[in-house]
């Protein structure tokens, strides 16, 4: 049994071996896509143009515009006193948001009453404009507090945990790894098995003795082997380039990411034993695990916003379960306890998919 | 003690939707024969095969391979046949040993057995000085020999040939058939698919299929005598006239025309119609042309089985 499957494992090696684009594609192509998507996948706002507009002309309103530019999100495109001057800076594009410190700001402080400032924002890209409201907020509120002038209490402090700059990138990388990942092993296997079917080989293998999970466990092996070092390379990018820490274990990682992988793995044997051709086993892998990866899996959108009856749909996502369980352990530093269900969750599409697979490839006889 | 038939098909039949590709086949091979299956493209010799090798389950009737039953003991038949498939000899991407190797493997043959019989398929197949080159750099005559090779490492006792010299030169045929010689002397049961007439000719048996049907099983010679005996007219014109072959394919009672050389190789339905082609040949202005009985070949037997079945046997052809 072990020796018919290692011995269909070796086979499969040395074809990789010689065909070494595709072993280079399977192991390169996560880390190069990483790079490109780490690098311009970003939520994140910077050097965004700000135009001033003092209407007070105080020391307070000085600070203020001060604070702003040194947080280093915000590049000071034009000062002036006209607030007429900011419907065409935005409309122009020329600025994307414009402060103004309304006359009377320094006196408002001075008198104890709140003072009251004003932002206007490019709303078009609502992204942006969300993310700059949240900066500015934070802005001001580290100004006014140690203002000698304030008297107004401290707005709510917000903390943030496990991202405290919120770099999007911590967020996101992890996602990153986990649809490039799913992509890319799924469409492997998948045309694995199809090219041995499409070139006639797959009826000699199945005139021999070898067993349907010989079979199956003994051709994907290699890949899985390739796949788990792909892994550990994007990983290691993600750490090393991009800052996205390890704080929990790396056993722990490497058990989920080995799960996630075989439920991969046996998705694609499992396309492979409905469809006939490279062709339409390619387009099914892409499709099957391209949208609902980036979509459904909480990488980019979060769950819980979504409807109902599309939230259900995402249980069967398998990186929904991974992603939960890699940013626990990658950000959070948490064990099992923190995401047991989620393992157990990857473990039982895993077992069905390569079961269903199995029985299929048995069925076909 | 009689041995046990190797193969034995009762009513084997198989549908693939409305469509019988292999429809009440029954026939019987004993040890060390070398079986011919001889049929046109689609006429469910290859259907017919992998149900006997357990790769398709029988829709009904019952067959038995090794003695084992192809539909329940599928992996026992496996154990004991080899079988070369008509698409696919080899990998292209592995050198002649990884081949052997993996396929040894793959058939459970291991230990110092499968150092020895990869020598003898290195061997048999001509290819030691060779094992370390790429399957797809090796011509086409060698590959079906390193195929036969590789089905045969783990000594199957029978062996299941899917048009096995497809697309190969006339004398690697050859000698791939002096390799089935071999084999059936030393007591393997060949079973091989073909639609070469030379290559059937050195069958011990035929058996003879048509849209699913098995028509007839005999000798070759057997098959010539019952079928197209008294049948075949060789005809040598003296003058030649393209108008002379259409006359006599429009004779009654002739069932086909060929040209053949110099001459016209006339089947006919019944050996009556040998008067009316003389009488046709006379008015043509041919008296004195040359008409002789010939001993016709296997391809003249296989096409009158064809005609006769269509017209005596029950509806054939086209999907039901």
């Amino acid at each position: 049994m072990i020796r018919r499957t290692l011995a269909v494992a070796l086979k499969e090696f040395v074809q990789l071996r010689r065909d070494w684009r595709t072993a280079l594609a399977l192991l390169g192509m996560p880390m190069v896509l990483l790079l490109i998507y780490g690098v311009a996948l970003s939520f994140d706002v910077r050097h965004v143009r700000l135009a001033v507009v003092d209407l007070d002309g105080s020391r307070a309103a000085r600070e203020v515009e001060q604070a702003f530019v040194h947080s280093g999100f915000f590049d000071l495109v034009q000062r002036g006193t006209d607030s007429r001057a900011i419907d065409p800076l935005l409309d122009s594009g020329r600025a994307q948001a414009a402060l103004v410190v309304p006359a009377g700001y320094a006196g408002a402080l001075a008198a104890g009453r709140a003072g009251h400032l004003q932002l206007v924002l490019d709303g078009s890209d609502s992204q942006m404009a969300t993310t700059v409201l949240a900066y500015a907020r934070q802005i001001v509120a580290t100004v006014a507090p140690n203002g000698e002038h304030t008297a107004a209490a401290p707005p709510a402090q917000p903390l943030v945990w496990y991202n405290p700059d919120l770099a999007s990138a911590r967020f996101l990388l992890p996602g990153l790894v986990a649809f490039i990942l799913m992509v890319t092993t799924v469409i492997a296997t998948a045309l694995a098995v199809v090219r041995e079917k499409e070139r006639g080989s797959w009826e000699s293998l199945r005139a021999t003795p070898l067993g349907a999970l010989e079979l199956l466990v003994g051709k994907t092996l290699p890949y899985l082997v390739l796949a788990a070092a792909a892994a550990g390379g994007a990983l290691t990018l993600a750490w090393a380039l991009f800052g996205v820490p390890l704080r929990g274990s790396l056993p722990w990682l490497a058990v989920v990411t080995l799960l996630f992988l075989l439920g991969g793995l046996g998705w694609g044997v499992l396309i492979s034993t409905l469809a006939d051709s490279q062709q339409v086993a390619f387009q099914v892998a892409l499709f099957s695990t391209m949208l609902p990866t980036l979509l459904l899996s909480g990488f980019i959108f979060p769950i819980s916003s979504m409807p109902a009856a599309v939230q259900a749909i995402t249980h069967l996502v398998p990186a929904r379960y991974y992603l939960v369980a890699l940013r626990g352990i990658v950000l959070k530093g948490t064990g099992p306890a923190a995401w047991g269900l989620e393992m157990l969750a990857l473990g039982v599409f895993a077992v069905a998919v390569l079961g269903i697979a199995a029985a299929r490839t048995v069925r076909t006889l | 003690m009689s041995a046990a038939p190797a193969v034995e098909a009762h009513g084997l039949t198989r549908t693939f939707g409305d469509f019988r590709a292999v429809d009440q086949v029954s026939f019987s091979v004993p040890p060390g024969e070398v079986f011919g299956f001889l049929g046109s493209n689609g006429a469910g010799k290859t259907t017919t095969i992998r149900m006997l090798c357990g790769l398709l389950v029988p829709t009904s009737g019952s067959a038995r391979v090794a003695g084992f039953d192809v539909a329940t003991q599928a992996h026992e038949v496996k154990r004991r046949v080899g079988y070369m498939s008509q698409r696919f000899s080899l990998y292209a991407d592995l050198t002649v040993e990884e081949n052997l190797r993996f396929w040894g493997a793959a058939y459970g043959v291991d230990g110092a057995r499968a150092t020895a019989r990869r020598a003898w398929a290195l061997d048999m197949a001509g290819l030691t000085a060779r094992r370390r080159t790429l399957v797809r750099e090796l011509p086409g005559g060698l590959r079906q020999r390193l195929a036969l090779g590789a089905a045969l490492l783990h000594e199957p006792s029978i062996v299941f040939l899917d048009e096995p010299t497809a697309g190969v030169d006339p004398t690697a045929r050859r000698r791939f058939w002096d390799l089935i010689d071999q084999l059936s002397t030393a007591g393997t049961t060949v079973f091989v698919t073909t639609h070469y007439l030379d290559e059937a000719e050195r069958c011990h048996r035929v058996a003879l299929m048509h849209a699913g049907r098995l028509l007839a099983v005999d000798t070759p010679a057997g098959l010539k005598a019952s079928f197209a005996a008294g049948l075949v007219l060789e005809v040598r014109p003296h003058r030649w006239a393209a108008a002379l072959m259409d006359a006599v394919a429009r004779t009654p009672g002739v069932a086909d025309v060929a040209l053949l050389g110099h001459g016209l190789h006339v089947v006919l339905h019944t050996p009556e119609a040998a008067a009316s082609v003389r009488e046709v040949l006379a008015r043509s202005g041919e008296q004195a042309a040359e008409l002789r009985h010939v001993s016709p070949t296997l391809e003249d037997a296989f096409l009158r089985a064809i005609a006769t079945a269509r017209s005596s046997g029950p509806t054939l052809g086209g999907p039901r």
